[in-house]
């Protein structure tokens, strides 16, 4: 904001300046050029050498109009006066033809004005009018921002009865606006209320998904937002049968569940990627562990009995592992990815060998 | 999304609109009106002047005048009554009786019969002090055997002087010319604003006959069988003290002139144009 003001005020100084000098220095030309031809036409028709005293003039000027005193429409002048650096008056011949614009003919003969200025500028005065403008300019903003969104506001209850159209021309500088309205069903009211939430426009974009996602699970606006403070975190709560993803409760099926768990589990133990059994011989020592936790929180007799008799297959694991990717993904979307399994090829065995993606989140069995 | 892009734009719009207008609106300045003068005077100031008074000088042409002005402001008028030296050499037409009676120049250089057109009795107010030595004006032309003749005269372009109180200029050969019965045609005479200009149309072979005297150093060096001697009506130029100029300065300022006037005769400027080399195949 301080940046921005600044600037405003240096390309005000700057511009305020260069007119100032500009418009000066034409008004002296335009008075140059309506004077001199008549004054030079009487002082050349008595010369023998043109050029001679053209240059004498053109020194005789120099001198008169050292400093040539100006006025602005403003009582507050920005510039004291104006010096004449540098004035010559030439005959245009075929060899020299100058591109300015300051010229009159003698006698057929065109004859040429180059001249440059010099500007005293009263800097005090240029600082506060510039001053001045940048507040003034400032204010306006401030003025027609508010205009702008009385105007949006308007239409916004003009066009009540389309919310789309509604929505999109709701008018305010929160940034989340433009997300939640895409990716959530609410009405537009009550999205520009919670974007005027001063919590909603602290969000980071990370958490403004978990908000989203909090928001479409049906959470109030208040436990949503605590779910988006959540730290990325991973808890199971196999009493009530779900787990909680940074903060969100998602309920699974028992058995899914399991496995769910036992992989997390592994990766709390930093137990290293899980192998699937090969297809002839099942893992009969992890079936035990699972047929255990699922006698403990009650888990389908099936399912254990399975265990039991024909150990853990890599099939049933494949089976699971989807269940649980079909079950994240239908509440958390893209960002159950970040919850889920990677995989990578054995080179030994040529089977695959599975992990939960445990980075950067605390896991809570 | 297109109703708040639009706001935003005219928001925008109008921002730079309003505030490029005061912008420019509080920083237009203007200059004052500015006073030039005349540019047909050269001046200068008088070493230990002893009054505050000028001392005004009339030229009909303004060749060396600032060694004139040099003249008169270190050596001739120091520690005089006048303070400040100003030597013009305005438009003929502009030097008018009231000039003469107001004795607005202390010294002129002038034709006598020229003062008396403007005023009979310009001698209760001005002095005649010495002439310059009669100087001669020629017709130029570039082929030989010039007459003052119709027959010759034909189908001529003549140049001369607009300026019709010239006396080389325009005056001497037009009243030769007319005595001899020629009588030229619109197309034939053309008038130019000043010497140089006349003086380089005739040797860019624009015009075929002009009249001047030998001041520049290409019509020194003109052959003698490509010109003709105007003689007809003899005026002199002569100098002129204004009575109210100090009697004491009369003598120095005679001297100041004839010292002027050998500098006027002696090494000619030459003009600006310069003949291209013609080459024999």
């Amino acid at each position: 904001m301080k940046l921005k003001a600044v600037a405003i005020y240096l390309v005000v100084s700057l511009c305020l300046s260069l007119h100032a000098w500009h418009s000066a220095s034409s008004s002296l030309k335009q008075l140059l050029m309506t004077e001199l031809p008549t004054l030079t036409d009487a002082s050349l028709r008595n010369s023998l050498d043109e050029q001679q005293e053209l240059n004498r003039i053109s020194k005789q000027l120099v001198t008169t109009l050292q400093f040539v005193a100006v006025d602005n429409i403003l009582p507050i002048k920005l510039i004291e006066r104006l010096q004449v650096t540098q004035l010559q008056l030439l005959k245009v011949t075929e060899r020299n033809s100058y591109d300015s614009a300051l010229k009159w003919t003698f006698n057929g003969q065109k004859i040429a004005m180059q001249i440059s200025t010099k500007a005293d500028f009263k800097l005090v005065n240029i600082a506060l009018v510039s001053l001045l403008l940048t507040f003034v300019f400032w204010k306006s903003q401030l003025v027609l921002n508010r205009l702008c969104t009385l105007i949006s506001k308007d239409r916004d209850m003009t066009k009540h009865s389309n919310s789309i159209d509604a929505k999109n021309n709701l008018q305010h500088d929160c940034a989340a606006f433009k997300l939640l309205s895409s990716k959530t069903k609410l009405p537009a009211d009550e999205l520009k209320a919670i974007c005027e939430k001063g919590d909603v426009k602290m969000l980071s974009t990370n958490q403004l998904h978990w908000f989203i996602i909090a928001i479409n699970n049906d959470l109030s606006i208040e436990s949503a937002l605590t779910v988006a403070k959540q730290p990325d975190s991973l808890v199971f709560d196999l009493e009530n049968q779900c787990v909680i993803i940074h903060g969100l409760h998602i309920r699974l099926a028992k058995t899914p569940l399991f496995y769910y768990y036992w992989y997390a589990q592994r990766e709390v133990n930093h137990l290293p990627p899980y192998l699937n059994p090969p297809l002839n011989k099942s893992d009969m020592e992890s079936a035990q562990q699972l047929s255990k936790l699922m006698s403990k929180y009650k888990g389908h007799q099936k399912a254990i009995r399975d265990l039991q008799e024909g150990g853990l297959k890599g099939k049933t694991l494949d089976q699971n592992r989807n269940k649980i990717k079909a079950e994240l993904q239908k509440v958390l979307g893209e960002l159950a990815d970040e919850y889920l399994f990677i995989s990578e090829r054995d080179i030994k065995t040529a089977r695959y060998k599975y992990r939960l993606n445990a980075q950067g989140k605390s896991i809570t069995i | 999304m297109q109703g708040r892009n639009s706001l935003l734009v005219s928001k925008y719009l109008l921002t730079f609109i309003v505030f490029s207008i005061a912008i420019l609106g509080l920083s237009k300045h203007q200059v004052k009106d500015i006073t030039i003068g005349q540019l047909y005077v050269q001046q200068c100031d008088v070493v230990n002047a002893k009054g505050d008074q000028d001392f005004n000088v009339y030229l009909p042409v303004n060749l060396r005048v600032s060694e004139l002005a040099k003249q008169l402001c270190e050596d001739t008028l120091k520690g005089s009554i006048y303070s400040r030296v100003s030597i013009s050499w305005q438009p003929r037409e502009s030097l008018t009786s009231d000039l003469i009676i107001s004795q607005q120049f202390n010294l002129m250089m002038h034709r006598a019969h020229a003062i008396t057109g403007l005023l009979p009795n310009w001698k209760d107010f001005y002095l005649q002090s010495i002439s310059l030595p009669s100087y001669e004006t020629f017709w130029f032309s570039h082929n030989k055997n010039i007459s003052v003749t119709p027959d010759y005269f034909t189908n001529k372009r003549i140049g001369l002087l607009a300026d019709k109180k010239s006396a080389s200029g325009y005056l001497m050969p037009m009243s030769q010319i007319t005595q001899a019965g020629v009588t030229l045609t619109k197309e034939q005479l053309h008038l130019y604003p000043n010497r140089e200009v006349l003086i380089d149309d005739f040797l860019r072979e624009k015009i075929d006959l002009m009249p001047s005297t030998m001041h520049i150093q290409q019509l020194m060096e003109w052959p003698v069988e490509k010109r003709l001697l105007i003689t007809e009506p003899n005026a002199q130029l002569s100098w002129f003290i204004s009575n109210n100029t100090p009697q004491n300065l009369s003598t120095a300022l005679t001297v100041a002139v004839k010292e002027y006037q050998t500098k006027l005769f002696s090494g000619l400027p030459r003009t600006t144009y310069a003949k291209p080399k013609v080459t024999t195949l």
